[in-house]
């Protein structure tokens, strides 16, 4: 079970990735949505949720979600938005796009595990 | 060391216009980063901001678009490798040098984001930029500071006119 953490701050990569290693999950890192596009397609038949931010070079997280979503294959990949983005306007061009949940920063490891039952997103258990 | 000029009181000149970013929900902002996500001990009862000099580290970020801004955090190295501790779960000697300035980076990251988000208005979030101060603050900016785990770590709002 393999997650994948797009975010150019590598600040918030080893954040996601303690948590999400907490939660049985193998973690891919990528630090822009291009990168993680690449990293993705490579991986996909293993990576069960993509936690992606926005605000990011190269390719932001909402151009990553439309990049995924533009691909049938993808329908069933679970997309998390972890962001700092909190306008309705914005979030709703988000979900538009394809994001199944948002996170917002600040977050709480709960909060996370929260949004990723909400979505379906299958954990550890015992780790939770 | 040439220190830099700064209100040595909490001041928040956007008091009088139409500001939406206030002193206290800055506090806000910190204290729900700081207690929330990373468990520090921080005192969201705004202090009087220390006396910066040159080797105090700078992280700050732009908001553009309908409304412009300036967020900076200013905190001590010491402060900032606090910080990247409580942020990465680890020992300081563990912590490489561009740990502490990603730590600090992430905290600016995360106030200018939940700034943004008070601007009901198209705006974008510049990346953040860290490092020690090289130049001049901001004139007239709202500058406050907070205890967090018994050291002064110091934000500056500015807001722009178009």
């Amino acid at each position: 079970m393999k997650s994948l953490v797009i975010d150019d701050s590598r600040a918030m990569r080893r954040i996601l990735r303690s948590i999400m290693s907490d939660l049985g999950f193998d973690v891919i890192e990528a630090g822009d949505g291009k990168d993680g596009l690449e990293k993705f397609t490579a991986e996909r038949d293993d990576i069960e949720v993509v936690l992606v931010d926005w605000n990011m070079p190269v390719m932001n997280g909402l151009e990553f979600v439309k990049a995924v979503r533009e691909l049938e294959q993808f329908a069933d990949k679970k997309l998390v938005m972890v962001t700092t983005e909190t306008e309705p306007a914005q979030m709703a061009r988000a979900l538009m796009a394809g994001v199944d949940e948002f996170v917002m920063k600040p977050f709480t490891k709960e909060i996370l595990v929260e949004k990723l039952k909400l979505i379906g997103v299958g954990l550890n258990t015992s780790e939770v | 060391m040439q220190p830099f000029a700064i209100d040595q009181t909490a001041s928040d000149p956007n008091d009088d216009d139409d500001s939406l970013v206030t002193v206290d929900l800055i506090a806000q902002m910190v204290d729900n980063l700081f207690t929330a996500m990373l468990e520090m001990d921080v005192d969201a009862s705004p202090i009087a901001p220390p006396e910066l000099d040159a080797e105090t580290l700078s992280a700050s970020i732009q908001i553009s678009g309908e409304r412009s801004a300036l967020i900076q955090v200013f905190a001590s190295h010491d402060l900032a490798t606090k910080i990247a501790t409580a942020m990465f779960a680890t020992e300081a000697s563990d912590l490489a040098e561009e740990e502490i300035l990603d730590a600090l980076g992430e905290v600016v990251n995360v106030i200018g984001g939940n700034v943004k988000g008070v601007y009901d208005q198209e705006c974008a979030l510049s990346l953040p930029c860290v490092g020690t101060i090289q130049t001049p603050l901001a004139d007239n900016a709202m500058t406050t500071a907070f205890d967090l785990g018994g050291e002064p770590i110091t934000v500056l709002f500015k807001e722009r006119t178009q």
